[in-house]
């Protein structure tokens, strides 16, 4: 492959999936149906659906299978709809974007208002009677498209009969609803109705664009109730189905609903209790999916009109795509591996037109080894001896000693972290001395909790910036968000062209290329937030500031004693037990949402009986900060004032619990000499 | 479209001279932002009624400038009572909303006996002056409208963000746009700021083309950072071939604007507009969104640098209604 091909087709730069979605047949080649249709099933099935996930999850991708115009061509493509969905039953699916559309201007321009009233009462059914029309609209769409030629592969899943779609049969059904209140009176066919509901729909717009001062007495009078409208178009879908107990069930995807009280500060959390109440009706034929992001699912469950909340496992499901592709303490099953392979392949072969193998791509970027990249740092073996610090002369020459001069600087790293913890527990030297001859460093979970600390202090030591390479530590980076595996991907690529190597060679591209890339995609990634995300700025303050003394901590820790301090951990109860716990909850979230925190729960070590939950860097931020990013042990502890405190905090912050290194300068060099060693690789 | 557009002070002497003018002005933190009442007032509108609204932040805004924006808003006060063009301001809020805004018409009643209204777009976020500009040129008592805007000065704007914290996509208010499929082309006019133009491709994904307005701007380090911004737009892109989709065009050209739009519009279902870039680019969108009825997209920050403009520069000014007939009529 030429330079200059390579250099003009990076297949991995389209990042936006929303790119993919409407241009169909870049989908279909580009959607990992099998993997993820297959781990989420739910949101195919008759059962209302919250889709939750942080940014760049995959969300969209995966609801925009739910959309009738999609499936349409996927199984007149393909023939049949994708694999795991054909083993379900068929549904089809409408969809609405409430920002696209203009919903989030109800309330905004108050009909209510423009009535001399001052009564939510009067928007929200405005609002509700916008949606309920908005969506007859796009059902009298589906319905016609699958009258046509291009909707006889739907039509023929569904198992509808076509005779079924005529006029005649379809009218003296619609004609017995009474949630339109007679608007529709006098229509006859499925065209005249979609020209009335557009009609009305640009009523609507008008009003909130301010171009009318009323809405006219036609509209306000033939005001839809909330959720009637569409249990009429799920019943009318289950008889052109056939009816008879035969399920065809109506789905409605709803988007953007996350945003409607950022956009509407005075309404959005009534327009947001509006769709509630849809979810609330448990409708046997209709189903709503609703994507968002973590915690924008959540903050306001309640229904419109009542206190009454919408209730998980009883109302709706939720299906957490980040939960399905986190690697779980156990590795085995860990689905993302497959999915970033699958992705990168179709990247590769379908955007690029590149000749690969499957198989080929981990090999792309091969192994890593602790001890390889350690060797990486010190070329000179003479010069590997600086990772061990200044102790005592004679712990030091032991270390030598046992470890061998030329020893990986991994060994000596840890040999000396472990004699400076014993010093820090201020065992005596000759104890000291006379343990370190049984290699206790070497013991497998004491070396294996250690080792990426290791690393970072040994770049640091050789004044070099970490080297990150090899496909399972893009895969960790990654974080199991397919956006963030897709930009390392495509930073690498441009590295490789940069420095004039071919991406596609025969052999793992060079560790300095794939690092090149992994610091790129990591600078990107933190600045991203920073510009283009509602909160961004403060978040990229308060990880400026949390992520520098976390990475300043790990570099100073020789004694690597406190191995899990990478992240910190908080009681649940303190989260909402007060205000401060409320707002440092709040921020928190966010952060998880916009893939800037990453989050899990965990038990406690400490006998308190509580829940905890513990936040680390994004591992794609964590290069940034030289922050560890595979997580290990206990996090830190944290009290919820003292995370409070860094979240309002404008300059430098310390992280962790004070170390008691003065036991380290037994023997002092100056201290200085510890962190900034003089020699260099 | 014909659109009369020159220098204040030409405008001026061609059609405002002994009119009775409303001036409505945005009193921010922007030294600019004094320029053109102090001409309008220098010039002979010494009858002239001054209106001005200050624009307050929200408060989860991030960074909080607050304390430096009343500082530099107090002083730009200061300057203008020297010449007694200032009464209590109308205050309001940034995000605004459309009932707000109509409010804020409603009690510039001045404008509506005056015969002449200067809107003076300078320091105006896009949500209060396309607003204002939309309810000026549709309502009949608003016989003539003159826009007025005032350059930042050579230092141009400061050289990091402009404007932080940005929403999620919305229409701006009062520009709601038809719904789909109409509209199947978006026009993003490329600013110095990508803001969270993400969601604004999310949200109108259901595009079939964009289409690009870069400004001609008049310093290395303005072409530098609208580069910047195009590159951001474009890397996530599949439209590989950009440039044919691209039209550079000068930054006080909002009648060229207006009509590469309609030039566009016509082989398209119609258009929506998204005004990232300068002012007077705003401005020609704005002036095509009212004709056509198409909408306008932009993601809000809720915080502007207090440098977010160095100095002054020269002041133009657009006749965008005249004797009752809006500029694109003519």
């Amino acid at each position: 492959m030429s330079q200059e091909r390579a250099r003009t087709r990076n297949p991995f730069q389209d990042l936006l999936v929303t790119e993919l979605i409407e241009n169909f047949t870049q989908y279909r080649q580009m959607f990992s149906e099998k993997i993820l249709v297959g781990e989420t099933l739910e949101v195919f099935q008759a059962s209302n659906v919250v889709l939750s996930g942080p940014l760049g999850s995959g969300k969209s991708m995966l609801l925009n299978l739910v959309r009738y115009p999609v499936i349409a061509r996927w199984i007149s493509d393909s023939g049949t709809p994708p694999t795991p969905i054909k083993l379900l039953p068929a549904f089809f699916g409408i969809s609405i974007n409430l920002t696209r559309v203009g919903v989030s201007a109800f309330g905004r321009r108050s009909v209510a208002k423009s009535f001399g009233r001052d009564d939510e009462f009067y928007d929200a059914s405005a609002a509700a009677d916008f949606i309920n029309h908005y969506l007859f609209r796009e059902f009298t769409s589906g319905l016609k498209f699958l009258r046509e030629a291009k909707g006889r592969s739907l039509r023929e899943w569904l198992q509808i009969d076509r005779e079924c779609l005529s006029d005649d049969w379809i009218f003296p059904k619609l004609s017995k609803w009474s949630a339109w209140f007679d608007y529709y009176r006098g229509a006859k066919t499925l065209e005249e109705l979609s020209e009335r509901c557009t009609a009305r729909l640009e009523v609507w717009r008008s009003f909130l664009n301010a171009n009318i001062d009323k809405v006219p007495d036609s509209v306000w009078s033939t005001k839809s109730s909330d959720t009637v409208p569409l249990h009429e178009m799920g019943n009318l879908l289950e008889l052109l189905g056939g009816g008879g107990g035969k399920k065809l069930p109506l789905f409605v995807v709803i988007d953007q609903y996350e945003e409607l009280p950022k956009l509407n500060r005075p309404f959005g959390i009534v327009l947001q209790r509006i769709v509630n109440t849809l979810v609330k009706a448990r409708d046997p034929v209709v189903f709503y999916k609703i994507g968002a992001r973590t915690y924008d699912w959540g903050k306001e469950l309640r229904v419109w009109g009542s206190d009454s909340p919408i209730e998980v496992r009883r109302d709706y499901v939720v299906v957490d795509l980040g939960d399905v592709l986190m690697r779980k303490e156990n590795s085995n099953g860990w689905l993302f591996p497959k999915l970033a392979t699958d992705v990168a392949y179709r990247r590769l072969t379908v955007q690029g037109h590149f000749k690969v193998r499957r198989s080929q791509i981990e090999d792309m970027l091969g192994p890593w080894s602790p001890e390889k990249e350690a060797g990486l740092y010190f070329r000179n073996k003479n010069r590997r001896v600086a990772v061990i610090p200044k102790i005592s002369e004679s712990v030091r020459g032991r270390i030598i000693a046992i470890c061998g001069k030329h020893a990986s600087p991994l060994q000596l790293r840890l040999a000396s972290a472990w004699a400076i913890e014993q010093i820090q527990k201020r065992v005596p030297e000759s104890v000291i001395l006379s343990k370190l001859s049984g290699r206790p460093w070497s013991r497998q979970w004491w070396a294996k909790e250690r080792k990426e600390i290791a690393l970072i202090q040994i770049a640091s030591f050789a004044n070099q910036k970490r080297l990150y390479f090899g496909w399972n530590t893009v895969l960790y980076l990654s974080g199991a968000n397919i956006s963030a595996f897709l930009m390392i991907c495509s930073e690498i690529w441009d590295s490789a062209t940069r420095m004039d190597v071919s991406p596609l060679r025969r052999k793992a591209l060079p560790y300095r290329v794939q690092s090149d890339g992994i610091w790129n995609a990591s600078k990107n990634w933190y600045e991203r937030d920073k510009i283009e995300n509602a909160g961004g700025t403060r978040r990229y303050q308060v990880v400026n500031n949390l992520g520098s003394a976390i990475g300043d901590f790990v570099v100073r820790d020789l004694g690597i004693s406190n191995p899990g301090h990478t992240g910190f951990s908080l009681r649940e109860t303190d989260l909402f037990n007060s205000q401060e716990g409320q707002q440092v909850a709040l921020f928190l979230n966010e952060a998880v949402s916009w893939a800037v925190f990453e989050e899990r729960r965990h038990k406690s070590k400490q006998r308190e009986g509580a829940a905890r939950r513990k936040w680390y860097l994004h591992p794609l931020i964590s290069p940034t900060f030289s922050v560890p990013f595979r997580r290990v042990k206990e996090p830190f502890y944290a009290a919820i004032d003292q995370v409070s405190q860094w979240l309002k905090a404008t300059g430098q912050i310390r992280f962790g619990k004070e170390k008691n290194i003065s036991a380290a300068k037994v023997q002092p060099p100056a201290q200085q000499s510890l962190w900034q060693p003089k020699e260099g690789a | 479209m014909r659109l009369p557009w020159g220098s204040l002070s030409e405008i001026w002497s061609l059609f405002l001279v002994n009119s009775e003018i409303c001036f409505i002005g945005c009193l921010s933190f922007e030294e600019r932002c004094r320029v053109a009442p102090l001409l309008v007032h220098a010039l002979g509108g010494r009858n002239a009624v001054f209106e001005f609204i200050q624009i307050r932040d929200p408060d989860d805004a991030f960074p909080n400038y607050s304390d430096i924006i009343e500082s530099k808003i107090a002083t730009n006060i200061e300057t203008l009572s020297a010449k007694c063009i200032t009464h209590d301001p109308f205050v309001a809020d940034l995000l605004a909303s459309e009932d707000d805004l109509l409010d804020l018409v409603d009690q510039t009643t001045d404008a509506k006996r005056r015969k002449t209204v200067v809107l003076d777009i300078t320091s105006f976020p896009k949500r209060f002056f396309c607003f204002f500009l939309k309810r000026f040129l549709l309502e009949d008592a608003f016989r003539n409208v003159v826009v007025t805007y005032t350059e930042p000065g050579p230092d141009g704007h400061t050289q990091g963000h402009l404007a932080y914290d940005p929403l999620p996509c919305d229409h701006l208010p009062g520009f709601a746009g038809p719904l789909p499929p109409e509209a199947d082309h978006l026009v993003i006019s490329v600013g110095f700021e990508t803001l969270n133009i993400n969601s604004l491709l999310e949200v109108y994904r259901d595009r079939k083309q964009t289409k690009l307005i870069c400004a001609f701007p008049p310093d290395r380090g303005a072409v530098r950072r609208q580069w910047n911004t195009l590159r951001q737009i474009t890397s996530g892109r599949t439209e590989t071939n950009i440039r044919s989709h691209m039209e550079v065009m000068a930054l006080w050209d909002a009648e060229l604007v207006y009509l590469t739009l309609d030039r566009w519009s016509r082989s398209a279902n119609g258009l929506a507009l998204a005004p990232f870039g300068p002012k007077q680019h705003s401005l020609g969108m704005t002036l095509f969104a009212i004709e056509t009825d198409c909408g306008l997209y932009y993601t809000q920050p809720k915080s502007y640098d207090p440098e977010y403009s160095k100095g002054s520069g020269n002041s133009w000014a657009y006749v965008v209604k005249w004797d009752g007939l809006p500029c694109y009529r003519r």
